[in-house]
This record gives structure tokens, sequence and C-alpha cells, in this order.
């Protein structure tokens, strides 16, 4: 298990209030897969991922039952030693790549600043040439073709696309364990998108390095990843394998959300109207007790106010007190 | 990028057009006949009135005048002083020196202080060290210069008596002028022991100076700051955190130099409060510089020598505006981006 | 039918509203905004509160000290100048002079320059860039400068003064007014409204300038502070107001003779000036927090 994370819960404190925006979620992550975090915006999927690099501001309070980095509570180190483990083992891309780089700093300049110090051994005249060839290799691995050009440029003068990339190389640069891609794909064109999410694809086949994929674009993690977590409003709803899920859900916002997704062949009548559930996630002033899900959801009782216990069924780890699709 | 300085050349040409155009329309707009008010010769007979009249173009269309001015002011003869009956060009840079030296010493003090403690307010955002940061400067900023002279005078000199009230140096010391810049000049000059010269010349320096840096330092101690604010919470310094940089790096690698760039185009206006304050705080220490040469020749009516200041000085702010403002273009890659793309 | 959005139940207050709010939770901004409150109320009532008129001598009474020392009289609570002239009165009555004054240049400076600046921003072409030149130029140069050069053309004299400085004013708010109009012009609501077929007035008046109202607000107090400034820089150059005068530079020029004598008159009038300064920017400075947290 390289990520194993139990009822983590994540406290916006104001002056006078107190906000769960994440609420006792839980996920675990097997080593060298691709793992989706699906959620819709403000279900505090970039929470969790800035949670877990502890890059979030004094303002947020964060507790957990465990919360294992193979094998290693990462809660209960000191702030030091979590950080280095978190430096060492764990690489972050973002969405906006363009807004992620120094905008007065040429490509080539950041990405010496990531190169590790045992990468380039040797004479002090010879460091500069070591590290020059260093990010070229590691451009070219990103499928940079230009890495030449690339390298000498500024990143407002790079595309999106090849902005991510370049940030995908400065993650891959320290040899992670982990990587977490936030959204990396929101805001870009298809074909871009497509180029991105494979270059993820093989970095995990080939570099045995996992992937934390977090975004709300199920097409994709449909297709890359292996196991799947689905958030609502800071709760864990439903997590399994990718198959699994899509085959059998049996909470009934995963099966809500998956028909979201109009696909070809499913016949829909002309003009019918799309499946969706009835009104909008709730505001984090406003957020229900219990199930969160409960005012929109359809099966919902009277039970529902209770928060559902997370249940194991069949590889499936849900929380629903009604669950679907079980006899 | 030509197309941009081209366009940056024309914005220097027609301002100082149109400033001459000024300077020139001031000789018509001053009191008194505008024979003397261009030349400044005061006792002429009517046989060199007319002459100079005749050579001004004074009798034709206001356009053949202002060519005439034009011929004038390039080949440096801005006429004569009223009270001293030398040239004013002379004059000008004989008093040019010793402001110059005075806002230099003022601007290095405004930049070794602001530019550190802008930074250091900056990072320690709403801390301790911040607010103090910002509320002295806050402070200071609101201080009339003409009082905080007083004030240092009546402090240091008067009550202390650690420092000497006015002047640039004690009488005893008879610096020869060669350059007009007082602490070259006394290397240039043969005493044979020099320090308590350079001792007492920086006696000297030391109110003028503080009282005249006062104010640019708050302004860029304040510019500083929320450059740096705004570096500190944009994406990518985040995303050098998570990269792993420690704090230190950060600010070496990142945020000196984008906090940094922005403040090159705001040297114009920093530069102007200096220009400001420089003219009264020479009139407070009687430093002989332009402020206190300019004063002069206001109660004096010198209207020739207010001619030719205005010009002079103004033409010296519009080149500094448009030289900081191509060197920002030239160094910082984001304003390339705007201009080509 | 019931709003569907039953879990709002707060009001939400106007944009003015949210900006005032946030002014006055701010505890520096709200107590400089009283003081500055007491000034203008000293300004308005200044024959009420006075009790001498600025220029009166009492000749027996001169060169007191402030009544607090022991050499102090209790009739002159700040004590006399050398013609035996009651401070306090002066300082009140130099308040007028100093503060009222450059409120009302700036007011009348922040109206011909917004006009100015709104006719200069919404034109495109040759003109704008005739204008862009023109104000550039004004802009380059020092304002004190300008405003000596004006007094020069003028003559020396109070009235001349602010002659002087109501026009360097103006360029600093069309200058304003002009940049703020562009930025809102590029955005996308303007460009909507235009799509929907508002002409140029409407969209001037419609939808820029309530968006710009607030930065011209705050270009108003740096003004009156820079107006405030200049007066006092000119009466100390002996630019100004004249000698004897009640105006609070030509106060401090008056007190250089008698440093040594009387401090209090060097001291008394730069903290009255130091203090009202000091007000009026930290009431710009809430403002602009305030206005900034808002956009945000």
């Amino acid at each position: 298990m390289l990520l194993d994370v139990r009822n983590l819960t994540v406290t916006l404190k104001t002056d006078n209030t107190e906000v769960n925006a994440i609420d006792k979620m839980s996920l675990s992550m097997r080593d060298g897969t691709i793992h989706g975090l699906v959620g819709e915006s403000g279900s505090g999927k970039s929470l969790f991922a800035r949670a877990l690099t502890a890059t979030l501001s004094e303002k947020w309070q964060v507790k957990a039952d465990r919360m294992f980095w193979r094998g290693q509570d990462l809660l209960k180190l000191s702030a030091e030693q979590r950080d280095q483990i978190i430096h060492q083992d764990i690489a972050m891309i973002f969405q906006e790549p363009g807004h992620c780089l120094d905008p007065t700093a040429t490509i080539g300049e950041q990405l010496s600043e990531v190169v590790p110090e045992s990468e380039c051994k040797g004479s002090f005249w010879q460091r500069r040439s070591l590290r020059t060839e260093y990010i070229h290799q590691l451009l070219k691995r990103v499928g940079i073709k230009r890495y030449q050009q690339c390298f000498k440029s500024y990143p407002h003068e790079l595309s999106e696309g090849l902005c991510q990339k370049v940030m995908i190389a400065m993650a891959i640069s320290r040899n992670p364990k982990l990587l977490v891609a936030d959204e990396p794909t929101d805001a870009m064109e298809s074909t871009t998108k497509i180029q991105i999410l494979r270059l993820l694809h093989k970095l995990n086949e080939r570099k045995d390095m996992s992937v934390l994929l977090i975004t709300h674009d199920l097409d994709a993690v449909t297709q890359f990843a292996d196991d799947i977590t689905i958030l609502y409003s800071g709760q864990s709803v439903e997590s399994a394998s990718t198959k699994d899920l899509i085959r059998r859900p049996f909470h009934p916002y995963t099966e809500v959300l998956f028909n979201t997704v109009p696909r070809l062949g499913d016949n829909l009548t002309p003009k019918s109207r799309l499946q969706a559930l009835p009104g909008s996630t709730p505001p984090l002033q406003h957020l229900p007790i219990g199930c969160r899900l409960g005012p929109r959801c359809l099966r919902a009782q009277k039970e529902c106010v209770v928060t559902p216990k997370s249940t194991k069924y069949k590889g499936h780890v849900f929380s629903c007190h009604y669950p679907i699709n079980i006899e | 990028m030509l197309v941009y300085l081209i366009k940056r050349v024309n914005l220097l040409v027609t301002t100082l057009f149109l400033l001459s155009l000024m300077s020139f329309s001031l000789g018509h707009l001053f009191p008194g006949d505008s024979v003397i008010n261009f030349t400044g010769q005061q006792s002429l007979t009517y046989e060199e009135y007319a002459q100079l009249r005749q050579d001004l173009a004074l009798d034709e269309s206001y356009f053949m005048q202002y060519v005439v001015y034009l011929e004038r002011v390039f080949a440096g003869d801005f006429g004569l002083s009223f009270s001293s009956q030398s040239e004013v060009l002379r004059d000008f840079m004989r008093v040019f020196p010793a402001s110059a030296e005075l806002s230099f010493y003022a601007l290095l003090v405004t930049c070794l202080i602001g530019i550190p403690l802008g930074l250091w307010a900056g990072i320690k955002r709403n801390t301790l060290v911040d607010k103090v940061i910002f509320s002295i400067s806050a402070i200071a900023n609101s201080i009339p210069i003409f009082w905080l002279g007083l004030l240092f005078i009546l402090l240091f000199s008067l009550n202390l008596a650690w420092l000497p009230i006015s002047g640039r140096l004690n009488l005893l010391y008879d610096i020869p002028y060669e350059t007009g810049i007082l602490l070259v000049d006394i290397a240039l000059s043969d005493f044979d022991n020099k320090w308590p010269i350079y001792h007492d010349a920086l006696r000297h320096l030391i109110l003028p100076t503080l009282t005249l840096a006062t104010l640019p330092t708050t302004l860029l101690i304040g510019m500083m700051r929320s450059n740096v604010i705004s570096v500190m919470n944009s994406q990518y310094i985040k995303a050098a955190r998570t990269k792993g940089l420690s704090l230190y790096q950060i600010i070496r690698r990142h945020v000196l130099r984008n906090a940094l760039l922005p403040i090159i185009p705001q040297f114009g206006l920093l530069f102007n409060t200096l220009m400001t304050s420089t003219m009264i705080t020479e009139i407070i220490f009687s430093w002989p510089g332009i402020g206190h040469w300019l004063l002069e020749a206001i109660y004096q009516r010198d209207y020739p020598v207010i001619q030719a200041s205005l010009l002079l000085v103004s033409s010296f702010m519009i080149f500094i505006n448009v030289l900081s403002d191509v060197c920002h273009t030239m160094v910082n890659p984001l304003v390339r981006k705007e201009i080509n793309g | 039918m019931a709003s569907p959005d039953i879990y709002n139940e707060a009001t939400h207050p106007g944009p003015y509203m949210l900006a005032w709010n946030k002014f006055k939770s701010d505890h520096v901004s709200w107590i400089s905004f009283c003081i500055v409150l007491f000034f203008v109320a000293m300004a308005l009532f200044a024959p009420l509160i006075t009790p001498y008129h600025p220029l009166a001598q009492h000749p027996q009474d001169v060169l007191l000290p402030p009544s607090w020392s022991s050499a102090g009289d209790v009739r002159f609570i700040l004590g006399t100048d050398d013609l035996g002239r009651d401070v306090f009165s002066r300082l009140v009555y130099g308040c007028q002079i100093t503060f009222g004054l450059s409120l009302l240049t700036a007011l009348a400076a922040m109206l011909v320059g917004t006009a100015l600046g709104a006719l200069a921003g919404m034109s495109k072409g040759i003109r704008a860039s005739v204008f862009n030149h023109l104000l550039d130029t004004i802009l380059s140069i020092p304002s004190l400068l300008l405003a000596i050069v004006i007094v020069a053309i003028l003559g020396p004299g109070l009235p001349n003064t602010i002659w002087a400085i109501f026009l360097v004013l103006i360029p600093l708010f069309v200058h304003r007014t002009r940049q703020a109009i562009q930025t809102e012009l590029k955005k996308e609501y303007v460009t909507a409204a235009r799509l929907d077929g508002a002409n140029n007035w409407q969209i001037l008046f419609r939808s820029i300038f309530p968006n710009i109202v607030e930065s011209i607000i705050l270009q108003y107090t740096l003004a009156v502070s820079a107006a405030m400034l200049d007066i006092a820089a000119l009466g100390f150059l002996g630019l100004g107001a004249q000698q004897g005068s009640p105006e609070w530079g030509a106060m401090l020029v008056a007190s250089i003779d008698l440093i040594y004598r009387a401090s209090w008159l060097t001291t008394l009038p730069g903290i009255t000036m130091f203090l009202c300064l000091l007000s009026v920017n930290a009431v710009g400075h809430g403002l602009r927090n305030a206005l900034k947290q808002r956009s945000e």
C-alpha cells in the first residue's frame, strides 16, 4: 500500500466558525497505479492534494485517524521530517501551468533549480554542462522535441500544453514515487489533453511512478485510471477499481455521476432530458448534516441525517445507508 | 522592438517639443519686455535694443520667433541672468553638480534602506515586523519635508550640537571648484591631510541627505512591499515551494527579481519626488544647488533663469522617465511579450 | 412561491455599503476619518473656536511659551509669537487656509480633471495621442516646479498659489480617470453593453462611471494631501501666503529666525500639519484597502 488515508478531516477556521471542508474522507492507493480522484468542483479534491503535501495555510487544520505513506504516519512526524519525505517522494503539478512558472526566468534556469546534486557530480566547470545535459534529457523524456529552443524560452512563449510538460519534467526530475496531478488538463484543448494524459500514463508504466489524478473529467479518468475514488462535498462516496465501478456502482451518486455523461450507443431519444440530480452542490457555509448528499438524493430516508459508515463489499468501499445494485 | 524604440523616441521628441513651446511662451507671458526676458540684457542702448529685436525676429510671426528661440536653445544660449549678468547656462552648470551630488546620495540611501525593508515587510506580511515597518513608513510619509528639515536642525544641530546647520563645508577649507562634486573636488585639491576635510564634508552631508531621502524611501518601501506581497501570493511561488526549494532560495531566485522589475518604470516618479524635495531641502540647509538658485531667481524676478531652469530640469526629468521605461522593457521579458505580441 | 435558495438568509450589502463597512471595521482608518472630520470642523467654525483674531497683537505678551510650561499663561494656551499673536488662534485659522483651501482646490480640480479625463479616455486616434503627449509633458514636470513657474508668471500671493495648485492638480485627475476608463473599456462587460447597442455616453455613464468612482475618490484624498503640501511649501518658500498670514507653511518659515528662543513656534504648526496629513493619508490608505478587498 503506497498511501492509506483514513477519516481525514480538514477544517477551515474563521473568526467564529469552523467548517469541515473535508469530512472523514478515506482513500487508499496501491503501488504503481494511477488513482483517479473525481468530484464536482468545490468537492475538496484540490484541498486533499494540498493537505497531503502539507502546503495548506494556517487557516486550515488537518486531522486524520491515519495518513500512512509507505507504512509511515505522516501526521505523527515532525514538520521537517515530513517535508523531507514529501519533497523526496511526492511531486505535484497544477492546473494553469502557465501561472506556475516564474514569468521572468527562462525554462532552463527554472529547471536547473530542481536538478538534484547527485546528477551533476564533477568538477565545477563540468557541472554546468552536466546540468544542461540532464535538463535536455528531462525535456526529451516528457516528449518535447525542440528541447533546445524550449530551454531558452520564457514561459509566456510556450503553449499551455508545453508548460504542463515542463512542469511534469520538473516533477519527475527527482524520480518521485507519487505524482499528484491536480486537474492537469483543465482548460486545455482535447488533443493537448490527451497528450498530457498519455504522457502521465507512459511515465506510470515505464518508471513505476504512481499518479494521483485529480480531475472532474470522467472520460479521462475512466480511460486512464486503475482505481477511482469519488468525492462529494468533502465526503468520500465510493471507491473501487475502475471496471467494477462502471459496471456495478453501489452508491446512488456514483450511478448518477456516470449517467450524466451521455455516451454513444445509449439510445437516447432526441431532445430527451439528460440525467442529473436536482439542486446544486451545497456551499461551505450551509453544509447539510449527516450524508451531505442527503437533500439531493432520490433514495434518502430518515436515517440519512446520520453520517453513514464506510462499508466494504466486493472490492468496493462505499458510504451509504441505502446502496443500490445489492440484493 | 524597433517599433517600440521609435515610439519612445517619438514620445521624447514630442514632449520636448511641447516643453520648448511652453518655455518659449513664458518669454511672452512674463511681465515686462520680451526682448529683455529672452536675452536678459538690461542696460541696452536704443540701437542695441533694435538690433536684438531683429535678431530674435520679434516683429515677425510667432512661428519665426519660435524657430529663432530653438536655434538659440540648441546653441546653448539661454540669455543672461538679470542678477549676475552672466550666462544662464554657465550658472546652471555651476550649480547642477551640487544638486546632482545631493540627489545621488539621497537616492543611494533610498535604495539601500527602501529595498531591504520593503522586502522584509512583504515577506513577513501581517507580522509585527511588517506592521512596524509599514507604520513607520506611513508616518514618515506624512511629515512635511520642510518641517522635517527644521526638526533635524533643531534636534541634531541646536540641542545636541552634533552636526552643522547648513552649507556644504566649513569655511576654513577653501576647496577650488573643479567638477562641482564636492567629494571629487576634495580628492583633486592639493591639501596635505584630506581626512578632516572629508570628515567635515560628510558631517555636512548627513542632515540634507536624510531629509531628502525620507520621502522617496517611504515610497520605495510601499512599492516594494506591495510587489513582494503580490509575488508571494502568485501561483509560481506556491509551485516553487512544492518543488522543495527553501524560503531563502525562493526569495533569491524568484521573489527579488519579480518584485524589483516593476519598480524600474516607477523610478521616474521617484525622481520627480526627489527633485521637488531637493528644492526645499536646499533652501533649508543653504545648499548651493539648483533649488537655491531657482528660488533666488524667483525672488528677484530673474525671468531668463526661471525660463531656462524650467526647460532644463523638465527635459532632464523626461529623459529619466523615458530611460527608465526603455530599461524596463529591455530587462523584463513580460513587457517584451506585450510589445511583440 | 418560496425563494429557491433557502440557505441564503443573509442579505448582501451593495458594493458601496460593503466598502464602507470594510472601511469602518479598520480602526486606524476610522480614527483618522474622525480626525479629518475634526479638522474640517475646525476650518468651518474657526471664528467660534478661537479666543483671538489671528492677526491681533498683544505687545505685553510677546513670545510666551505654551501654557503647560512654567513661564506660560493660560490665556494663550499654545503661547504667542514674536508679535504677541495667539498661536492657537493662528493654528485654527491656518487650518482654514491650508486644509480648507486644499479640500476646495482638490474638489475643483477633481471636477475639471475628471471631465477632461473622461473626454480623453473615450476619444481615439489622433486626438487621444495628442492628448497623451500633452499630458505626459505636464506630468513629467515636478508639480512644485510647475506651481512655482505659474506663481512666477502670476506673481506671488495666496490666490495665485491656489490657482497654480489647481492647475497642477488637474493633470493628475485627467491621468487617473483616463487610465481607469481605458482599463474598464477593455473589460468584457463594456463590450457586452456595446453589443447591446449602447452608445458612448451610455457606456460612460451607466457602465464605466460606477466602476471608477472609487478610484477617483482615492485620487481625491491623494490630491488633498498633495495640495496641502504644495500650499504649505509655497508658503514656506515665501511664494504663497504672505509673511504674517496664519498659513502653516508661512508660520514655519517665520519661526526659523526664532528657532533658538522659541522652538514651540516650529514644532506646533509642524505637528498640526503632520497630524492633518497623516490622517488624510490614512483615510486614503484605508479606502484603498477597503476597495481592494471588495474587488477580491
